[in-house]
């Protein structure tokens, strides 16, 4: 198709770039439209198209050599390639042909094979090579029929193809008769290499392995003619659909129990696959942007392991839930993981047989990603919130929000948010739905430090029938009016709300003696960045 | 990070414009000078209820005329007129089907009326399909006063309009669905027309702009996850989308994949090893399909869930021969930025909140991994006066977070390239979207492929699904 869009373009004075999308029906239609009527072309689909345009687009040697060398010069062995060549290693290929002409088996080899030397390449230049070591049973062997893009005698268009190296070709019948062969990713269009093919059916004496021929959607008539007739004759042939040609090759390694391990190694093998940005410096200027989140100068780096008969996560809520235990608690290998008092962890364990207990320690990397520790960290949080701060919590798609009290509304502690937004609950109008002032808070440990994020927002009941509307509207209507000024100044009234108006407030979830207590130190000052460069 | 321009033209790189509507206005559409540019006239067939046909046909009188804004005015440019825009017309086509009078009482009083609805719009959509050489766009009206059946009652999570655009998808039908809210009687007709106008050419067909100054040797990946259950089956399947995209933001074509070999966590399916590799090299298949065999030099996978280790093994076997970036784009982590402006006397230390949010293109790095990067905010160059222009027009913007699990280098690449992609949204009047186009064509994906019966052929045109 790139041939006929080249064809087309030139002659219709038009820019390759507005002719740009090869899969497009419209376009692969318009092109062949034009053909059509110019005369001279082949029709569509015929065997002859590949040669007969590579040849009117480049009619010299050189240029289509140039052509191809271009088009394989990044060329670099896919997966299935890689996979082939443990194929090769394995003895489970011998012998390959290839009517391409870029290096992707010999390079893939080359890799899995550790040496260049022993997979014999037998091109247009040295056709004798292949049927010495057919004799000599020297394998793996690759047979190029159409040449090695460096190979002088490149073939490329009907007028070479249809005088296949005689030599090359007889070969390539003799292996087919003494082996079976798989196809792949060839479209069947060289009228001798078919010929061949044929031939070797040998009235059913050829293909003794049988005969694969692998298509991605549908198979030229030729193929399907080729495939039926080696059928009738005996030989066990076979058309089948696949999608690529890696998938299949890595599905067929996937089935081979003969793989040396470090194959699969190579295979599966990691070059270095990320590098972390280099973080901007300088000094930076304005504007700045504040963001949502103050640090977490102190968190607890030890919590209590209960071991105990208990299942997994879920059992441990319902235990604690269902002992009413003042506890936050999840679990791990290693036991039951916890905050709170010994009393209160043995009224909720109690009844799983108890073997002991012990400190365990939470690594600081724990808090990196997503981890049990790293959740248990959060809850203790909330729960040090609660405590201490009269928050109402509550659990929304896996995360926490923390809304004010509607018995506090009149507490000093939440003046800063009241002189912010004036009202900090009540009910949505023309319903029965209770709202609030909330923040939905996150732990995010970044640059070798732990920050709490807050994100302000507002909290509302569950509605009732034909109330949902109405609470959206009202809930997004709040949210709406939150502009620049405005949420910058709520977001400073909840850090004053956390903090209690001191530079570092200390804030624990039980205050308790005995047992362990998660204890956290959370500063007042929001992080900010600088604009790097200066407006 | 600069607003990006937009390409209108294949081979004048001069014809380019930051703002989607003015460049339409000056250059027109981008493949109107390319060969697989769009047939005049673009011909619509219509699914009507009883007596529809002649507001329908109002509606398409409009295109011929020139409007002048009523909303957003800081943004929306005058339109006029569909032909002086898009350089081809866009007509009613003869293929009508009008439901019976019947049908509206009968809706009105159904026990199930989405189920109804569902029903006949399947046998007009057959019907109408039929005729499949008499037009290149279906236009379906939705009247108000069959607002009962637009979604299915609480606790069924059916919506009409995925339905729609799930039968038509299997039947190789492009879609428009006019809604009296948002189409036949919205106030402001320069808003109407500027998204029906795009809408209809690009689901004709047509390229209406592509991203400038693109590096031509990148493909950009977005994978998604349906959950599907089948009705005669009790199992639930996971369907894999990979949407495909060239570095300029066209060529949306996807694969869709079944699968069984995942895993879920917290409601999230990740893939296996081997089905990753599969997906991933089907998608690579088809980005070499459309460009002459060539393999990218880079390829760039956008995902919303983090990406697994297996994962990451699965991508990387897909494609040895490019450099691979994998990039998680998060919508909700919690974080918010608010702007200070420097105190208005030099040196009088605090500065003050600003007017206007963080403007879109800032990013913010929070380690050699992870970036916020806003792409909703204030875009001055985009307003129209050239001063302010905050699309949302409300609260502050929520910076999306970037996460990355392979790839190399500063962050500007990657930023640049979200940016970017946020404006390619074609069923859009909008200056931009809040996620690039891998991952805001991944959740309607998601949406209409679990409503799929059955995944047809491995390859889809997008359009038919906008």
């Amino acid at each position: 198709m790139d041939f006929k869009r080249r064809l087309y373009c030139s002659e219709q004075g038009i820019s390759l770039r507005a002719c740009e999308d090869l899969s497009n029906p419209v376009v692969q239609g318009r092109i062949q439209r034009y053909l059509d009527g110019r005369g001279g072309c082949p029709a569509g689909g015929a065997e002859e198209e590949y040669s007969h345009y590579f040849s009117a687009v480049f009619p010299n040697e050189s240029d289509r050599r140039r052509y191809i060398e271009q088009l394989i010069s990044k060329a670099t062995p896919s997966y299935g390639f890689l996979a082939l060549g443990v194929l090769m290693k394995v003895g489970q290929a011998r012998v390959l042909w290839t009517t391409n002409f870029d290096r992707n088996i010999e390079d893939a080899a080359a890799g899995i094979l550790k040496t260049t030397g022993k997979l014999v390449v037998s091109s247009l230049d040295a056709p004798g090579l292949m049927r010495e070591a057919l004799q000599e049973g020297r394998w793996p062997l690759l047979g190029k029929l159409h040449g090695d893009f460096q190979s002088r005698r490149l073939k490329n268009t009907s007028e070479e193809l249809q005088t296949q190296d005689a030599e090359l070709r007889r070969e390539l019948v003799e292996t087919c008769r003494r082996l079976g062969l798989i196809v792949c990713g060839y479209s069947g269009r060289d009228l001798s290499v078919m010929a061949a093919l044929e031939e070797a059916i040998d009235g059913g004496r050829g293909y003794p392995s049988g005969l694969f021929w692998f298509t991605r959607n549908g198979a030229s008539a030729r193929v399907v003619s080729f495939v039926e007739k080696a059928r009738a004759a005996g030989v066990d042939a076979h058309l089948i659909t696949v999608e690529t040609f890696d998938e299949l090759l890595a599905d067929i390694v996937a089935q081979l129990p003969n793989v040396p391990k470090e194959d699969v190694e190579f295979l599966n093998s990691k070059v270095q696959r990320i590098s972390e940005a280099t973080m901007p410096h300088g000094r930076g200027g304005w504007p700045v942007v504040r963001l949502n989140a103050v640090e977490v100068i102190k968190f607890p780096t030890v919590c209590r392991v209960v071991r105990c008969e208990i299942g997994g996560v879920g059992e441990v809520y319902e235990a604690v839930e269902a002992s009413g235990a003042n506890i936050v608690a999840t679990r791990r290998k290693a036991g039951v993981l916890l905050f709170g008092s010994d009393a209160e962890a043995a009224k909720a364990f109690g009844g799983f047989k108890m073997d002991g207990s012990d400190l365990y320690t939470i690594e600081p990397r724990r808090l990196w990603y997503d981890s049990i520790e790293g959740g248990l960290i959060y809850d203790g949080l909330v729960q040090a919130l609660v405590r201490e701060r009269g928050f109402v919590s509550e659990r929304r798609r896996g995360q926490r929000i923390l809304r004010v009290d509607t018995k506090e509304e009149g507490s000093a502690r939440l003046a800063p948010l009241k002189k912010v937004v004036n009202v900090i609950c009540g009910t949505v109008g023309k319903t029965s739905v209770p709202w609030a002032e909330a923040m939905e808070i996150h732990l995010e440990y970044r640059m070798g430090r732990l920050w709490l994020v807050i994100e302000p927002t507002v909290w509302v009941g569950r509605p009732g029938d034909g109330e949902r509307e109405v609470v959206r509207e009202f809930q997004r209507e709040r949210h709406a009016v939150r502009y620049n000024r405005v949420a910058n100044e709520l977001l400073a009234a909840w850090c004053e709300v956390i903090s209690a108006q001191q530079p570092v407030a200390k804030l624990s979830a039980f205050g308790i003696s005995d047992g362990i207590d998660a204890v956290f130190e959370i500063g007042d000052t929001t992080a900010y960045s600088r604009r790097l460069v200066a407006r | 990070m600069a607003e990006r321009d937009l390409l209108f033209h294949p081979d004048r790189k001069e014809d380019r414009h930051p703002h989607p509507l003015v460049g339409l206005t000056y250059y027109g559409p981008y493949s109107r000078s390319t060969v697989s540019s769009v047939i005049d006239p673009i011909r619509v067939a219509v699914i009507t209820p009883f007596g529809g046909l002649k507001d329908v046909d109002r509606l398409f009188g409009e295109f011929s005329q020139k409007h002048w804004p009523r909303e957003r005015k800081n943004y929306l440019p005058e339109f006029q007129g569909f032909s002086r825009i898009f350089g081809l017309n866009v007509v009613r086509a003869g293929v009508v089907f009008e439901f019976p009078r019947e049908l509206d009482d009968q809706v009105a009083g159904a026990d199930a009326p989405h189920v109804l609805l569902a029903q006949e719009l399947t046998r007009a959509l057959s019907a109408v399909g039929g005729k499949r050489n008499e037009f290149d766009v279906v236009a379906i009206y939705l009247p108000n006063r069959w607002e009962r059946g637009f979604f299915g009652p609480e606790g069924d999570e059916f919506d009409l309009h995925d339905y729609i655009k799930a039968v038509a998808a299997v039947r190789g039908v492009p879609t428009q669905v006019l809604n009296d809210d948002s189409a036949l009687a919205y106030p402001c007709r320069c808003s109407v027309m500027w998204r029906l106008g795009i809408a209809f050419y690009t689901k004709a067909g047509g390229i209406p702009w592509k991203l400038a100054d693109t590096d031509p040797e990148t493909a950009y990946i977005g994978l998604s996850y349906a959950m599907r259950q089948v009705e005669s089956d009790r199992r639930r399947y996971i369907t894999c989308c990979s949407q495909v995209f060239d570095a300029d933001g066209s060529g949306v074509e996807f694969v869709a994949y079944d699968t069984a070999d995942v895993h879920v966590e917290r409601d999230n399916p990740f893939l296996g090893r081997a089905d990753m590799r599969r997906v991933v090299a089907r998608s690579l298949a088809l980005y070499q399909r459309r460009h002459t065999g060539r393999t990218p030099n880079k390829v760039v996978i956008h995902k919303s869930t983090e990406f697994k280790p297996e994962e990451v093994d699965g991508c990387f076997d897909a494609l040895r021969a490019s450099e691979v970036e994998l990039t998680q784009v998060q919508q909700d982590a919690g974080w918010r930025g608010v702007l200070i402006d420097p105190p208005k006397v030099r040196g009088a230390g605090k500065g003050a909140p600003a007017a206007y949010p963080c403007e879109r293109g800032t990013f913010l790095p929070l380690d050699g991994r992870t970036v916020l990067l806003w792409t909703q905010g204030n875009a001055p160059r985009a307003a129209l006066d050239g001063k302010n222009f905050y699309k949302e027009g409300k609260g502050i913007p929520e910076p999306l977070q970037l996460k990355r699990f392979a790839g190399h280098g500063s962050w500007d690449g990657p930023c640049d390239s979200v940016l970017g992609l946020s404006k390619m949204n074609w069923n859009n009047d909008a200056l931009y979207d809040r996620l690039p186009v891998t991952m805001a064509y991944a959740q309607v994906l998601a949406r209409v492929i679990k409503r799929m019966p059955s995944l047809l052929s491995s390859t889809y045109q997008f359009r038919f699904f906008m």
